[in-house]
């Protein structure tokens, strides 16, 4: 019996244009661990996340195993999923400005979670959603109980969020960019009670996001995603500060600014749209490293160290890598990309 | 619709609060039309302490006079009060409103819900619907309904609801569509909410406010209505006093004895007039502050 949230082997398709947008996933989360999906824009990450409960956009179909304390979530009849979402996994979005309902009263909308999963009346609800809005930092929580959505900042606005999700004390959670629309006050906030209430109560957090500093600080493992693949595992320290595969290595340095660099850095070019992923490498174009090896063969994770896995066959020469080196590599462009 | 997140998701439920008072033409215009009406509800319900007389009761020897203290609106052809005609009638025509707007507004909504919410082959079965009922001139679509089920004013009533649900369906169906793609709604699915649930707590009082507004209109539009198949012989029978039906009784005595038909028309246009001030009203708060 295998506890926790497993995905093996995910692809997500769109059906109607054929495009593999996910391919080969696969994940572990267990009880309390905390895993940070991270990759750019169109990697692939929310999809990911969005597919566990079963909410892909229509057109979108995933295929492979999704488990979750060994009930297979892919094909989980309708009526049987909506038991599962929001008391055993519970997600919270991205955008705290649209993801609360305008018309509801904000301790309304958490006692409906709550009264939905289980059997209590509403003014026991109630009380159970003041307490939840206590417990995510909410001043005045009876008083703000009665306040509309529209009455609250982004950042509270998120903690109700987080508080809905919490009502029916989900095992696992996943957070599509959390704190993505907040800034870094309110971000560091979300962060901390994140953590605090994984450790309280054993729920495992799917954390997906494109900034490394937040996954940094909150997740046991990371995983990047690159154009819909993992390309490197690990625990969050390992990959972080021995990151195996070039794009990972060009990431940090986007964020990390050294003395002795005072600009920014970026990795040049843009990521393969779905439809014209070469078979190989899907970074060669933009890797400085990238041989012909890379481009003709699928390259599939290689273990690199210890719970660390990286899909790169230069592992040995990315070590070397420096940021200078994917400044001054100009990417190639693809005939099928050239007019992105 | 705008769908910015970046705007406040502020109300344009403030549409609702009709109490928050702003000064401007906006509120001006809705505040005449919500006095207006309820004048003409109060005075409907109040008739019989406002007019002696029966409104139906004959006194041929009093026929056909002009407006004088006795009789401040005259009588008609058949000797009734002309005023208490016209209050009794508000009572007819006010329900024929709400009723022609009730059903259809309940029932459309309910259409266009379903529609927009599942999509599908759902969609294109209501969809057609829609384009069908539309295809056909309003009136005349109507008239042909109530022509089939026989006069009266509960298959006037019948035939309202059949042709007017469409125009409710198609505006739930499309705000309902714009709805299905927030995020809010994404949230209430990830939190093991029903369809049902999602549809009538989540998705429907975000939708309706621009049905509401129409209704207004609607409203205005199925007095006009009732009033014309009155006068077609269609809808109220005699003598229940309706103003379609008086101004058809009395169509012959116009040239000679215009109060027969001055008054209750005027009563149509004030009534229409009013309503449609709340709807400008209504629209104009929902507008300036969509989300």
């Amino acid at each position: 019996m295998s506890k926790g949230l497993v995905v093996d082997d995910l692809s997500i398709t769109f059906n109607r244009q054929q495009l593999e947008v996910v391919n080969e996933l696969t994940l572990q989360i267990g009880p309390g661990e905390a895993l940070g999906l991270v990759g750019e824009s169109g990697s692939g990450k929310s999809l990911t996340a969005r597919a566990i409960l079963g909410l892909l956009p229509t057109g979108a179909v995933a295929s492979g195993k999704v488990t979750f304390d060994d009930v297979s979530l892919l094909d989980l009849p309708l009526h049987e999923m909506q038991k599962l979402r929001g008391a055993r996994i519970a997600m919270i979005f991205q955008d705290p400005m649209s993801s609360l309902n305008p018309v509801l009263r904000v301790g309304e909308a958490i006692a409906q979670v709550i009264r939905s999963h289980e059997p209590v009346g509403s003014a026991d609800a109630h009380r159970r959603a003041v307490d939840l809005m206590d417990r995510v930092g909410i001043r005045d929580p009876k008083e703000r109980s009665r306040a509309y959505p529209h009455q609250f900042s982004g950042g509270m606005r998120q903690r109700i969020m987080i508080a809905m999700a919490l009502a029916a004390n989900p095992a696992l959670l996943l957070a599509d960019e959390p704190t993505t629309a907040l800034d870094v006050v309110v971000q560091a906030g979300i962060l901390r009670l994140l953590t605090e209430l994984r450790h309280e109560k054993g729920m495992g957090l799917l954390l997906v996001s494109h900034d490394l500093a937040v996954v940094g600080r909150v997740s046991d493992r990371v995983a990047v995603m690159y154009a819909g693949q993992i390309v490197e595992e690990g625990p969050t320290s390992e990959v972080l500060l021995r990151p195996h595969m070039p794009y990972t290595i060009g990431l940090i340095a986007c964020v990390r600014r050294d003395r002795a660099q005072a600009r920014l850095t970026s990795i040049p070019g843009t990521p393969p749209p779905s439809g014209t992923r070469s078979r190989g490498c899907r970074f060669a174009s933009r890797c400085p490293l990238a041989i012909d090896a890379c481009r003709s063969t699928p390259v599939s994770l290689a273990h690199v160290g210890p719970d660390h896995w990286a899909r790169c066959i230069r592992t040995a020469e990315a070590r070397n890598l420096t940021p200078v080196d994917f400044a001054s590599h100009k990417p190639e462009l693809d005939v099928e990309q050239g007019h992105g | 619709m705008t769908n910015s997140p970046a705007e406040p998701l502020a109300t344009r439920y403030a549409l609702f609060r009709g109490a928050r008072i702003r000064l401007g033409k906006q509120s001006w215009s809705f505040a005449v039309g919500i006095c207006g009406f309820s004048i003409i509800v109060l005075a409907a319900i109040f008739a019989p302490m406002l007019t002696p007389y029966d409104p139906v009761a004959l006194d041929f020897s009093s026929a056909l006079q002009a407006p004088s203290w006795s009789h401040p609106f005259g009588t008609d052809n058949l000797g009734r009060d002309v005023l208490a005609r016209v209050l009794y009638a508000a009572r007819v025509d006010l329900q024929i409103g709400a009723i022609g707007v009730a059903f259809p507004l309940m029932i459309g909504s309910v259409m266009g819900l379903l529609a927009g919410y599942f999509g599908g082959w759902l969609d294109a079965l209501i969809g057609r619907a829609i384009d069908i009922v539309i295809a056909f001139p309003f009136l005349v679509l109507v008239i042909a309904i109530v022509a089939m089920l026989g006069p009266g004013l509960v298959n006037l009533y019948i035939a309202v609801t059949l042709v007017s649900w469409v125009l409710y369906a198609r505006i739930l169906r499309g705000e309902t569509f714009a709805l299905k793609r927030r995020e809010y709604v994404l949230a209430a699915t990830s939190l093991g909410y029903s369809h049902a649930r999602i549809m009538f707590r989540h998705v429907l009082p975000n939708a309706i406010a621009p049905a509401i507004v129409f209704a207004m209109s609607d409203y205005a539009l199925d007095v006009q209505l009732g009033a014309t198949l009155s006068f077609f012989g269609l809808g109220v029978q005699p003598p229940t006093p309706e103003w379609g039906l008086m101004i058809a009784e009395a169509r012959s005595f116009m040239l000679t004895e215009p109060w027969v038909v001055l008054f209750p028309g005027l009563a149509i246009v004030t009534l229409s007039l009013c309503v449609s001030l709340i709807g400008d009203g209504l629209a104009d708060r929902a507008r300036g502050i969509d989300v």
